[in-house]
């Protein structure tokens, strides 16, 4: 089964802030739906990996009426399978919540989801869609990183209580794994194994690298005089933004009291395209190479070295004038932009440089985001506070799920080597 | 070059032949007799320059560092001290801060004895360095001498003497430190070693390991009325406050002694209950990555070296090549954690290394050891950092390394050592076949006080002692 990326972005009626916001914090302050939250459990739903409401502040800009914007509500959900089975599943176990929220957005039916056809449709009717968008585990459910999870959890207080009773260091490798495969039938928790195994994908990952090589070096070589006169165009808006100095943005305080809370953090970053149909263009087309490239070769994990996304989208806002970033990742803000700069640089200062305020750039890809201090300072000043936030497993890192499936899928496997058996055990 | 003239001394060295320290902390209550008192004190500062291998060995020294709320005090401008960054003027006991550093529960800052939100504010440091107790008796007969009437108050005084090399647990301590490009101290020839950083690491104004230069807030160059400051690199309408200092994190650590060695007594107790002292050392061992005499597991993995030890060359290692699983050194383990060398996931050793390069600190720690008005004996460690970057360096260490349960892959193990404050927690020990899992650690170490200071140049020290108003 396939993961999606849902965004549904519709405008706040006017006045309708002072009762939103406060409404939005209620659930993200109680997002099981344990105590205040009435509205929604989001545990209750099986399609959601990772869900977030989040209020795009309005902006007035007297100099340049383009620039102004109205308060704005985006829904993204990272769902398992079809879009009509995940929306149905918002709207029967998520409609009080809707109900609450929606009716202080513009153009929500009146009946409510007491007309389930109605509000299926206004949803459907606010989606954005999605240029780029990654996945770090790609066909895995959540069903199934739960199942992963709760496997290895089984297999690890079997060996606890084995290593009590002395009966673990003297045994062999396959000894030790028949014994983990018989307890693992006797105990309540039944390996599923992965439909594609991670093997499977890196293959898959390769091959695709193969095929991307093939395609891309013809069509680059047919392509090259169209190159050169955008890379002339791209160094002259490159060398005109240099000369741009602006102030810094406030950075919004409550950002801080909603990181670091858990194991995984969420980011919205919302930043402005450079004016002009040139920058326009050339974002339009990294983010198209940058969808293609996570469709086909970063499907194992890694978003251009960095492997601690679980999913990560872009989408563009107000007719392409804006440009949004979700992304749901692993560790410290600090150390997801360390990594960023480590380990992306260049990724990231293909797509952002094309955005207003982003640190200077040259050649599209290079500088930027390798000044580490403007880079972080840039991010912070148009990171967006999202009050709600959801995650289907907050305690799993994707490194984490990606263990857990490989034990899994290897403890069901009847053909594993002795060295498979060894790096199995090795993981726990 | 860097300019080591400007640099406090400290920052370069440990000052390792001065056991007597005392650390005084104090707030400005008037900053014009603050400020002369500074311009008394200045002269007993001994630099990075002269504590060059060539030179001789001062018999003492003072240092002095501010905190955000200490250089307003002291009549630093409000637009300058903007321009520092965030961890530090909103300090080490606020915001999300004490979430990312593990300060929670027993470590929370409410119950801290200094620098938390119930003590009086501190705002400047004044560490003293003898080489003996007569020295240091010295240094309390001096005109400067910290009393209520040079304009302080004082918050609190911490005493430390150096017996051993070891901290209180036992084990040999301060070894791993960076090495530094054009510091005062030669680089190590030894090809196993670590590679030098870049001095902007440590000091900022200089090129660090992005190859950037470590950002120096500026002042008017109006107000550096005779002209004391280096420029600034950027405008020549400002003048470089920053440059040559940088950020000295203080963190008062109490240690358990006894529930240190107690637990690992008890967690390797033979199966007829008596206790198993081999396996109780190699436990503590495996926690910490090192054995008691500073011989890393890596090199040793049976077995204890105490000559490698003691030796220059018991941090001349890397995990990869001959570690790589953790068989020998734990994934989860203090050492480990604290600086991962050449294995970091997902990247392989080339990468691992430069990457560890960009979150290190120098470690200018002291044990300290008093006996409370309870009449219990209380020991630990004065946690001394030095670093350009506190998010960067110190804590993303404490943050991203040590305190999260997640590091290098691992399920739920935070470092056995210094963390768990939040709970009992576990800790793996690889193994073959299969990994040993070891299940209700408790919290070993304790936070008990401490705050972020900027340890400026002092050629920023003498501009603050000379500002008008």
């Amino acid at each position: 089964m396939e993961q999606n990326a849902l965004s549904i972005v519709t405008y706040v009626t006017q006045g309708s802030m002072p009762i939103l916001e406060p409404l939005l914090e209620v659930i993200g302050e109680d997002i099981g739906g344990e105590d205040l939250n009435q509205y929604i459990r989001f545990g209750d739903l099986t399609t959601i990996h990772f869900a977030c409401w989040v209020v795009l502040p309005s902006t007035a800009d007297s100099s340049n009426p383009m620039n102004t914007y109205r308060d704005t509500l985006v829904l993204e959900t990272n769902f398992d399978g079809d879009l009509d089975t995940h929306l149905n599943e918002l709207i029967s176990k998520g409609g009080k919540a809707l109900d609450a929220i929606y009716a202080y957005c513009d153009g929500w039916p009146t009946s409510g989801t007491a007309n389930p056809g109605a509000v299926l449709a206004y949803l459907k009717a606010h989606i954005v869609a999605t240029p780029a968008f990654y996945i770090g585990c790609p066909r895995h459910t959540v069903a199934d990183i739960r199942n992963a999870r709760d496997v290895r959890a089984e297999i690890e207080e079997f060996l606890d209580s084995e290593d009590k009773q002395g009966t673990v260091a003297s045994a062999s490798d396959a000894e030790l794994l028949q014994r983990i495969k018989d307890h693992l039938v006797k105990s309540q928790v039944s390996a599923v194994p992965s439909l594609e195994t991670l093997d499977a994908q890196s293959r898959r990952s390769w091959r695709n690298v193969v095929i991307t090589a093939l395609i891309g070096a013809p069509l680059l070589l047919l392509c090259s005089p169209l190159i050169l006169i955008w890379y002339v165009a791209l160094r002259i808006n490159e060398v005109r933004d240099s000369k741009i100095v602006k102030p810094p943005l406030p950075v919004d305080p409550r950002l801080f009291g909603k990181e670091d809370i858990w194991i995984q953090n969420h980011l919205t970053t919302l930043v402005d395209v450079k004016p002009g149909k040139f920058r326009l263009g050339t974002l339009k087309f990294v983010l198209w190479l940058v969808n293609i490239l996570a469709k086909t070769v970063f499907i194992t994990g890694q978003l251009g070295g960095i492997p601690t996304i679980h999913f990560a989208r872009w989408l563009f806002l107000e007719k392409d004038r804006r440009l949004l970033f979700f992304s749901n990742y692993d560790g410290s803000w600090a150390s997801y932009l360390g990594d960023f700069v480590d380990k992306a640089n260049y990724g990231l200062t293909a797509v952002w440089s094309n955005t207003d305020r982003f640190p200077n750039s040259q050649n599209l890809a290079f500088g930027g985001a390798q000044h580490i201090e403007a880079f972080k300072a840039w991010s912070r000043q148009h990171n967006v506070y999202a009050a709600v936030w959801y995650s289907a497993y907050p305690q799993e890192t994707l490194q984490n799920l990606k263990t857990d499936i490989r034990i899994r899928d290897a403890v069901v496997s009847n053909s594993l080597s002795t060295t498979d058996v060894r790096e199995l055990l090795q993981r726990l | 070059m860097i300019d080591l003239e400007d640099i406090q001394g400290l920052v370069f060295s440990g000052h390792g032949h001065m056991p007597w320290s005392r650390f005084i902390f104090l707030r400005v209550s008037n900053a014009v007799p603050a400020r002369t008192w500074l311009q008394q004190v200045i002269p007993e500062i001994v630099s990075s320059k002269a504590r060059s291998r060539s030179e001789a060995k001062p018999e003492a020294t003072a240092h002095i560092a501010f905190t955000a709320e200490g250089l307003a005090a002291i009549g630093l401008n409000a637009s300058t001290l903007d321009a520092f960054p965030r961890e530090f003027t909103e300090g080490m006991s606020s915001g999300q801060r004490p979430r990312v550093l593990g300060d929670v529960n027993a470590n929370d800052p409410q119950k801290w004895e200094f620098g938390g939100p119930n003590t009086e504010p501190i705002h400047i440091l004044l560490a003293l360095y003898a080489q003996s107790q007569n020295r240091m008796t010295e240094y309390e007969q001096a005109s400067w001498y910290p009393s209520s009437s040079t304009g302080f108050s004082l918050v609190y005084s911490q005493n430390s003497h150096r017996q051993s090399v070891n901290e209180p647990f036992g084990f040999r301590d301060g070894i791993s430190q960076p090495a530094v490009i054009d510091g005062p101290i030669p680089l190590p020839t030894d090809p196993n070693a670590l590679p030098p950083l870049t001095p902007g690491e440590f000091v900022l104004g200089y090129n660090n390991e992005y190859a950037n230069m470590s950002p120096a807030p500026a002042v008017p160059a109006a107000s550096d009325r005779n002209t004391i400051l280096p420029p600034d690199a950027d405008d020549a309408t400002a003048r470089s406050f920053g440059r040559n200092g940088t950020f000295l994190v203080y963190r008062k650590l109490k240690q358990d002694y006894d529930a240190f060695w107690g637990w690992c007594e008890e967690a390797t107790r033979k199966q007829d209950g008596s206790v198993d002292p081999d396996a109780k050392e190699m436990l503590a061992a495996k926690l910490v990555g090192r054995y008691k005499s500073g011989c890393p597991l890596t090199l040793s993995p049976k077995a204890d070296n105490p000559a490698l030890g003691a030796s220059d060359n018991n941090n001349s290692f890397k995990f990869a090549d001959k570690d790589l699983e953790g068989y020998a050194c734990p994934i989860g383990s203090h050492i480990r954690r604290a600086n991962p060398r050449d294995v970091l996931h997902p990247n392989g050793p080339e990468r691992s290394v430069a990457i560890s390069n960009r979150h290190r600190i120098m470690r200018r720690g002291r044990p300290y050891s008093e006996t409370l008005e309870s009449g219990t004996k209380e020991v630990g460690l004065l946690f001394i950092a030095i670093n350009a970057d506190l998010q960067r360096q110190f804590e993303f260490i404490q943050q991203t390394w040590l305190v999260n349960p997640k590091f290098n892959g691992l399920f739920n193990d935070e470092d056995p050592l210094v963390s768990n404050a939040d709970g009992p927690g576990t800790m793996t020990i690889q193994r073959e076949p299969v990994r040993q899992k070891l299940h209700g650690l408790p919290q070993f170490v304790t936070m008990r006080g401490g705050a972020y200071f900027f340890l400026p140049g002092l050629r920023a020290l003498k501009y603050l002692a000379n500002l008008a108003g």
